[in-house]
């Protein structure tokens, strides 16, 4: 298998503060790998610099992405490279319908892909497949982009747009906070069908709940911004026994 | 001493237009109360974000009669088909589709205004539209200025009469040559009888050298309804005013108003809302987007006569800064004289939302595009006020393109 993101000694700070602190993580093409740790182990900052938001500043080491350097392109760049983030709190942004934002964002990706734009009728027909398999009301696509929308149907807009932009990797940030029974199961099988060959998926949590429907190739333990614990999907049932303090102890 | 010395300067600047009203052969009724209303002076409330002293920076001249080849240019550059509008270039009625340019004399608050009273001084005849009774009207109204050198004067005039339950969809665009320093003036006073209804739709899109000083003034009878949509995007200079008084009980206006400012452009938004008799209703939102160095002001008064119970007014303005450089200023002034009145205001000035910027871009949208989709997106909630889809789309665009234009000056 060959390496699709490579992480090297990555430190970054937020607001002049040092919270990932010399981070190493190798994902194959293909692999499913889940972060876990306590609150403030730098989960949702390591999500935010590969993703490149502004204010999350890597001060040391590389992070490579399909052979590119990834912290070299702004965040659309790397969208259409095939990043994808699924946001802990989804953006609620009145005045743009979900369609519209689903189009503009395919639309984007492909062109920068050099593929061509959608017919707004095949693209009609796709959103209509993808809704379809999440359980989503059409009518939902109509209203402003996550606006009024439960956290249940905002992370099922999440997947939506997952399953729209098809990227080759994604990076799914407590993509099961606030989830309840019915929703985990559509939003674990809106992940397991993005699964293959082709794509990878990183998956950050805090509990291990979401890994019994999606299951990891690898777990690593992030505390105080370093991995320090990797490990098969075994080690996420480990830590919901016996909880962080063992490792929260070890990296400080 | 001090009163005399101001009076003796406005004196000097109104002076300045004497040979414009000699020219115009008119009459001295209007020179006189011209005079005596002066030109408008910060100190004046209504005209304190005004750039007063761009009436008198220049010997304003009229325009002479326009060139019909260059007002049939800029007709097709703004995708208007001169067969169904009604042209009025540089304040002259160049194809009339039916309407008659007769006298029209200013009534209330047009009266005691003082550049509508400049204006229905240098254009004594008006281009009249009258619906009537029970009948709808759909009209498209270009003012073009279209000057042949700087410094040259237009004052359009358009009066409107809705009759007793008749309705007018208008569209007004104001238009005029690019890259020339010229005024244009235009007044549209507009009266609706009982259980009539008005919607307009006024684009303001002048040359980026224009001053422009427009005033919607609106009569609104009983049980009427009157709604004003307007953008604003051109010029350099800006002000538009909309006049709104109550005549008749049950009556309703609906003001919504977008304003985009980049450069050094000054825009100043007013409205006056004048609930005089009881049981109306008004709303106003108003939305602005200002870049670079660009200035707006927005001036929203509610006036509530001492008998208008059951008064519901609204009004909200938002502004929306694109960088630090720009400015923005909001003013509400209420001023309420009845008891049983429901009057509500609402101002802020933001910049766009970083977090829904990232959204964006972190799904592939690139950052330029991200920031014209937003902006889009909060001047939406003015369009939505638009009920014809096409011509709500191509608004929408105008606001695309206008950002469009920002991004390649950056």
């Amino acid at each position: 298998m060959t390496v699709m993101l490579e992480i090297k000694n990555l430190h970054a700070t937020v607001d002049g503060r040092e919270i990932l602190n010399g981070i190493n993580l190798t994902i194959r093409t293909g692999e499913v790998h889940a972060i876990m740790g306590p609150n403030g182990s730098g989960k949702s900052t390591l999500s935010y610099v590969l993703a490149g938001r502004d204010g999350y500043m890597p001060t040391q080491g590389s992070v490579t992405f399909l052979g590119r350097d990834l912290l070299a392109l702004d965040p659309a760049e790397r969208a259409a490279a095939g990043i994808f983030l699924g946001f802990q709190y989804p953006v609620e942004i009145p005045g743009i319908s979900t369609m519209n934002f689903l189009r503009t964002a395919l639309n984007a990706v492909r062109k920068a892909r050099g593929e061509a734009e959608l017919s707004a009728a095949d693209f009609l027909k796709l959103v209509r497949e993808k809704a379809k398999t999440l359980d989503m009301d059409p009518e939902m696509l109509k209203r402003s982009v996550n606006v009024g929308f439960s956290g249940g149907e905002k992370k099922r807009n999440e997947m939506l747009q997952m399953a729209m932009l098809q990227p080759r990797l994604a990076i799914l940030d407590e993509t099961d906070s606030g989830l309840d029974i019915d929703a985990l199961k559509v939003v674990s099988h809106g992940i397991n069908a993005l699964r293959g060959p082709e794509r990878s998926l990183l998956m950050i949590t805090h509990y291990q709940r979401l890994l019994d429907y999606v299951v990891p190739d690898v777990v690593h333990v992030l505390a105080k911004g370093r991995i320090v614990k990797t490990g098969g999907k075994e080690l996420a049932l480990e830590l919901e026994r016996e909880g962080y303090a063992p490792y929260v102890g070890e990296a400080a | 001493m001090k009163t005399q010395s101001a009076s003796q300067t406005n004196d000097d600047k109104t002076a300045m237009f004497r040979p414009a009203f000699e020219h115009m052969q008119a009459s001295e009724t209007l020179w006189r109360r011209f005079v005596e209303l002066g030109l408008p002076a910060r100190a004046q409330e209504a005209w304190h974000y005004a750039d007063v002293g761009a009436f008198s920076r220049e010997s304003w001249t009229m325009a002479a009669p326009a060139d019909g080849a260059a007002a049939r240019a800029l007709l097709s550059e703004l995708a208007l088909d001169p067969a169904t509008s009604l042209v009025l270039a540089n304040g002259r009625v160049l194809d009339d589709n039916g309407v008659e340019p007769v006298a029209a004399a200013a009534a209330g608050a047009l009266h005691a205004h003082s550049l509508a009273t400049l204006n229905e001084a240098l254009t004594p005849r008006a281009a009249v539209i009258t619906i009537a009774a029970g009948e709808a009207k759909t009209l498209t109204v270009a003012s073009l200025t279209l000057p042949a050198g700087d410094g040259e004067m237009a004052h359009p005039r358009i009066a409107i009469k809705v009759a007793a339950g008749a309705r007018a969809d208008l569209r007004l665009i104001f238009a005029g040559s690019a890259g020339k320093r010229y005024w244009s003036n235009p007044v549209v006073d507009i009266t609706l009888g009982e259980g009539a209804e008005a919607r307009l739709i006024s684009v303001a899109s002048e040359g980026e050298q224009a001053l422009h000083t427009g005033v919607i003034a609106a009569t609104v009878g009983k049980a009427a309804r009157f709604a004003s949509t307007e953008l604003i995007l051109g010029g350099r200079s800006i002000r538009r005013e909309t006049l709104v008084d109550f005549i008749g009980e049950d009556g309703a206006a609906e003001l919504a108003g977008a304003y985009l400012g980049g450069g050094e452009t000054r825009i100043d938004v007013r409205s006056e809302v004048s609930h005089l008799v009881p049981r109306c209703r008004s709303r106003q939102l108003y939305r602005g987007v200002l870049d670079d160095k660009a200035f707006a002001a927005f001036q929203g008064r509610v006036y509530v006569a001492p008998h208008a119970q059951g008064t519901d007014a609204a009004q909200s303005t938002r502004s929306l800064l694109l960088q630090r450089t720009a400015e923005a200023a909001a003013k509400p002034e209420l001023e309420i004289h009845a008891d049983d009145v429901k009057c509500s205001h609402g101002a802020t000035v933001g910049e766009l939302d970083p977090d829904m910027l990232f959204y964006l871009e972190a799904r592939g949208v690139p950052p330029a595009e991200a920031r014209s989709m937003l902006v889009k997106a909060f001047i939406g909630e003015v369009l939505e006020t638009i009920s014809d889809e096409s011509l709500r789309e191509r608004n929408i665009d105008r606001v695309g393109r206008w950002m469009t234009g920002r991004g390649e000056g950056a």
